[in-house]
């Protein structure tokens, strides 16, 4: 751990953490803003739903209950308060429990999806990655060349098409006109791997198709500024091999994708929870859109906390890993 | 005699070539931007669906919403697009949905821009501004903004208006950020300095380092009007948006709802998806070609 101490200085990690910390808790706030300034009571709607299910329970009574159960009665600021020791100082965050599926609590739901959507982040965008470097630096060498004007529109292309109609029309190829694969696989929390892996097969797909171009754009416009520079130049005097060649390349335009990819790490964690919806994979995105749909407010409030907590980590992630890989920054 | 004739040539030239080098000079970014071929073909997709949105306000050739055919009729000449479950006339549905994209599209970018500008030029100007605006940026940057849009959305079931200001609201720190660091670029250069030095007011300088910045903010505006149209696509598409605009986003929102998709029903999911591909393809071209275009004068 000796190499860590030259590459940060304490004052900078501290100042890094406690940045981190403030956008944590303006996330929190922001949640319960969200949910508690929009217009309309929480528990209408609940209770509407509870008495078309049971008759023969009092609406008032039921209101009052439940406004009770979920501190609604209390004024905004006290709500505000309980809400605030609820989820910073209880662990894990307490969010209630969810309105649809009753007694159980919403953090629950949303951290049992987590893994889902964490594992198809993973593979597609390691492969993505994988094959834009390629695309990438190769794109880069051939610049103003045919292949190379030709590449751009069509990688803006792929870039702006919605990933929900991208995902439409692979299931409309592969599962109805060519039959490899369903539609649609059900699995969920219990399944065996090889099950989970087939059914993620077409959405893990349809995820690299749609973040290849981004990856390319980005490696591609960096190796282009690395072209240009001084030690290309002096690596291509000093007759190096093709391949060595390309893979110092490789290595230079690595670095500022990385935090390119972390920075939009918001986008991408929207269009993979659309995907989610629309494959029926039991992720984050499906609970979270279905609980917005549905208003049920614990398990949106719980699935934007986690959400905004994953990024919050992966931002931090990028920052403190950054001079780790390029040895020629350091936070001191 | 002989001289004096060469002198006169050789002035006239030179004052043609201060014209031409004036000329250029003046037309530079637009002369560049129009030979180059990316910003020419978005340029003409983008003027494709533009006419396109304004015929579709004085005629359409059926009413979209009504039924006017048979039910899930394929393409054929009196329904160029084909029908829908319902028998609504798709390309009409198709051409009325370029307004609403459009609009939403301009609109949040517009938004975006005037909060990224403001707050990014403030950054990077006023040292002391700076920390505390980046970090609130930082706060909005983090937030997963599609997961929000869609809480917001059914809470607030928003008209194209509100929608273009939530997406606007959400998406300004990429503008304020970039904003941000070319003015404290900018703000390095000599004449700035001199500006500073003679104690021209801030206003002056401001409004310097706008006009110089104008190029890169209108290009990150057009990349964020692709976010708009992809924002809008998103919430229509999971019915959570202007439901009754009818953009092409509620288009595949109402195919997918109609198990469009189980039917064969290729016709109604084609063309909006690749409509709003293309619109966001051309305007990407143009952003990118405008960014380049200043990257490589500056």
């Amino acid at each position: 751990m000796a190499g860590l101490k030259q590459r940060y200085s304490r004052k900078y990690i501290v100042k890094r953490l406690i940045g981190t910390l403030i956008v944590y808790f303006s996330a929190v706030i922001l949640i319960f803003a969200i949910e508690h300034l929009m217009p309309g009571n929480i528990a209408y709607d609940f209770v509407s739903r509870l008495i078309a299910e049971n008759p023969h329970i009092s609406y008032q009574q039921a209101l009052q209950e439940i406004e009770a159960e979920y501190g609604l009665n209390l004024p905004i600021y006290d709500q505000f308060l309980i809400y605030i020791r609820n989820v910073l100082f209880t662990f894990p965050p307490n969010f209630g429990t969810s309105f649809e599926y009753l007694n159980d609590p919403a953090i629950n739901i949303v951290l049992r999806a987590l893994p889902f959507t964490l594992l198809l982040i993973v593979i597609s965008q390691l492969i993505a990655w994988g094959v834009s470097i390629f695309i990438g630096v190769e794109l880069a060498i051939r610049k103003n060349k045919k292949t190379d004007k030709a590449s751009v529109p069509l990688l803006y292309f792929v870039y702006s098409i919605p990933i929900f109609w991208l995902a439409l029309i692979m299931i409309l190829v592969f599962s109805l006109y060519l039959h490899i694969f369903p539609a649609i696989v059900p699995f969920s929390y219990g399944s065996s791997i090889p099950t989970i892996l087939y059914g993620m097969t077409l959405p893990i797909i349809v995820v690299v198709i749609s973040t290849i171009p981004n990856h390319t754009l980005i490696i591609r416009s960096a190796t282009i500024d690395f072209l240009k520079s001084d030690f290309v130049t002096a690596l291509k005097a000093e007759g190096l091999k093709e391949s060595t060649f390309r893979m110092k390349l490789i290595r230079n335009a690595l670095l500022p994708s990385i935090t390119q990819f972390f920075m939009q790490f918001g986008y991408l964690i929207g269009g993979i929870f659309i995907i989610e919806s629309l494959f029926s994979l039991p992720g984050m995105g499906t609970v979270i859109i279905t609980a917005a749909l549905e208003y049920d407010y614990p398990v949106i409030e719980a699935g934007l906390f986690v959400t905004s907590v994953v990024m919050i980590l992966s931002n931090l992630a990028a920052d403190l890993l950054y001079p780790l890989l390029d040895p020629r920054v350091s936070y001191i | 005699m002989k001289v004096k004739n060469f002198m006169i040539e050789n002035k006239i030239n030179g004052k043609i070539k201060a014209t031409l080098k004036s000329l250029k000079k003046e037309n530079g970014m637009l002369s560049l931007l129009f030979h180059d071929m990316y910003f020419k073909v978005g340029f003409i997709i983008l003027a494709f669906f533009a006419i396109l949105a304004l015929i579709s306000f004085f005629y359409l050739p059926y009413n979209p919403i009504a039924s006017t055919g048979p039910l899930w009729s394929p393409p054929s000449l009196a329904h160029p697009f084909g029908t829908s479950a319902s028998g609504q006339d798709l390309f009409s549905q198709w051409m009325y949905g370029s307004q609403p994209t459009l609009f939403v599209a301009f609109l949040s970018a517009a938004i975006a821009a005037l909060f990224g500008v403001i707050i990014g030029l403030s950054a990077g100007y006023f040292a002391r501004a700076d920390e505390p605006l980046m970090r609130f940026a930082d706060i909005f940057l983090i937030l997963p903004i599609l997961p929000l849009l869609i809480v917001i959305s059914t809470f607030v079931r928003p008209t194209n208006f509100t929608a273009s200001v939530i997406i606007g609201v959400l998406s300004w720190p990429w503008m304020a950020r970039t904003v941000r660091s070319t003015a404290l670029s900018i703000k390095q250069s000599p004449f700035i300095e001199v500006a500073i030095m003679s104690g021209t007011p801030n206003r002056y300088i401001i409004k310097d380092i706008f006009s110089h910045t104008l190029p890169l903010i209108i290009s990150i505006s057009i990349f964020s009007a692709t976010g708009g149209i992809l924002f809008l696509a998103y919430m229509d598409y999971l019915g959570v948006g202007p439901i009754t605009s009818y953009a092409w986003g509620t288009t595949l929102f109402y195919a997918q709802t109609s198990n469009a998709l189980y039917v064969g029903a290729w016709w109604w999911i084609v063309p909006s998806g690749l409509s709003i591909g293309i619109l966001a393809m051309g305007l990407s071209l143009m952003g990118y070609s405008l960014e380049n275009a200043y990257r490589g004068v500056t």
